[in-house]
């Protein structure tokens, strides 16, 4: 199985480099990221890294 | 004098962020890269250039994705379109490009832009070559509305809509420099309605140095500061008195050109230029 993510790059979300560059959180979780990284999108970097920790 | 290169980014040539590094890193101000959707294969409108038309001009990148690519490998560099051909280009999603660029890029766009030559490519897209300026100036117009207003609206004759919504806005305010490219009759119409800077192409047979005096003139009658439009020159030649001959004349930007090559052949240049560049 691939697994990806789909989040509206904005102005106010992580930056489509920094969020590329976060491949290995998505092996962490599979089944949950997509979703949670749809929530780091209004709550930015350290949503982001403690949704994978 | 600020300095810059303009290069067609193409397969063949050095990589858009690799070329990128190599200007950051040599002090040169900006990259430029040209816009040319695609080129009819009838080839019916002659090249201004004079005789066949390079490969190039079929083979480029798009400008936008590959500033992007230079923007994601550079700090300071900023990142030109050299032209951009607005009449091609529908104006809702050229403005979010432009936008989006500004944005991820931390405000380093300079949005050249043009009507292009290549009546046929155009038309392909939709433009008569007899209405290019007027659908040129609507959208660049329409695009200054989307940039700046928090509901932006258009009703024109070629570009028409009611009130939208159109985040992000560019960081640079209220929107990134509109430099006008070309050198013809009605060229200083454009500078002067909605123009921040003119940048024409050098040509062995015109300097078009000559008109900035009536430039200055222009934007001073139409009630602007006659030193509001920036003066930049395509295909400087590369050499200090040249340069030199044109900062007198009151150019703030040179931009030389580069062949659409790879590292081997672009890098030596580079060294070249910016070796006149710190003359």
């Amino acid at each position: 199985m691939d697994y990806g993510v789909v989040m509206f790059p904005t102005e106010y979300a992580i930056a489509p480099d920094e969020l590329a560059g976060a491949d290995r959180i998505l092996f962490s979780e599979p089944g949950t990221m997509g979703w949670r990284m749809l929530g780091a999108a209004d709550t930015r970097r350290r949503s982001l890294w403690t949704t994978a920790s | 004098m600020d300095y810059g290169v303009v290069m067609f980014p193409t397969e063949y040539a050095i990589a858009p962020d690799e070329l990128a590094r190599e200007l950051e890193e040599r002090g040169f101000e900006s990259v430029w890269f040209p816009e040319h959707t695609h080129i009819p294969a009838s080839r019916r409108s002659p090249w201004p250039g004079g005789g066949e038309l390079p490969r190039d001009y079929w083979s480029s990148y798009d400008p936008f994705v590959a500033l992007m690519v230079a923007a994601g490998a550079t700090r300071r560099l900023k990142l030109g379109t050299g032209i951009c051909l607005v009449v091609e280009r529908d104006p809702i999603t050229t403005a979010k490009e432009v936008a989006t660029l500004d944005r991820l890029s931390g405000g380093r766009v300079l949005f050249g832009i043009g009507g292009g030559w290549n009546a046929e490519e155009m038309e392909d897209h939709g433009t008569a070559f007899k209405t290019r300026w007027r659908v040129l100036r609507e959208r660049v117009l329409a695009m200054k509305e989307i940039w700046t207003k928090r509901e932006a609206e258009f009703h024109g004759q070629f570009v028409r809509f009611d009130k939208i919504w159109a985040d992000p806005k560019p960081i640079q305010k209220p929107h990134p420099p509109i430099i006008v490219g070309g050198d013809g009759a009605t060229t200083f119409d454009r500078v002067v309605e909605f123009g921040d800077g003119w940048m024409p192409i050098m040509r062995p047979n015109r300097n078009p140095v000559e008109r900035i005096p009536e430039l200055r003139e222009r934007l001073r009658k139409a009630g602007r500061d006659p030193k509001s439009a920036s003066v930049g020159i395509f295909f400087a030649p590369p050499k200090r008195e040249a340069l030199d001959t044109l900062a007198a004349a009151g150019v703030s930007r040179a931009i030389f050109g580069l062949p659409s090559e790879p590292r081997e052949a672009v890098l030596p240049r580079l060294d070249a230029y910016a070796k006149v560049m710190r003359s």
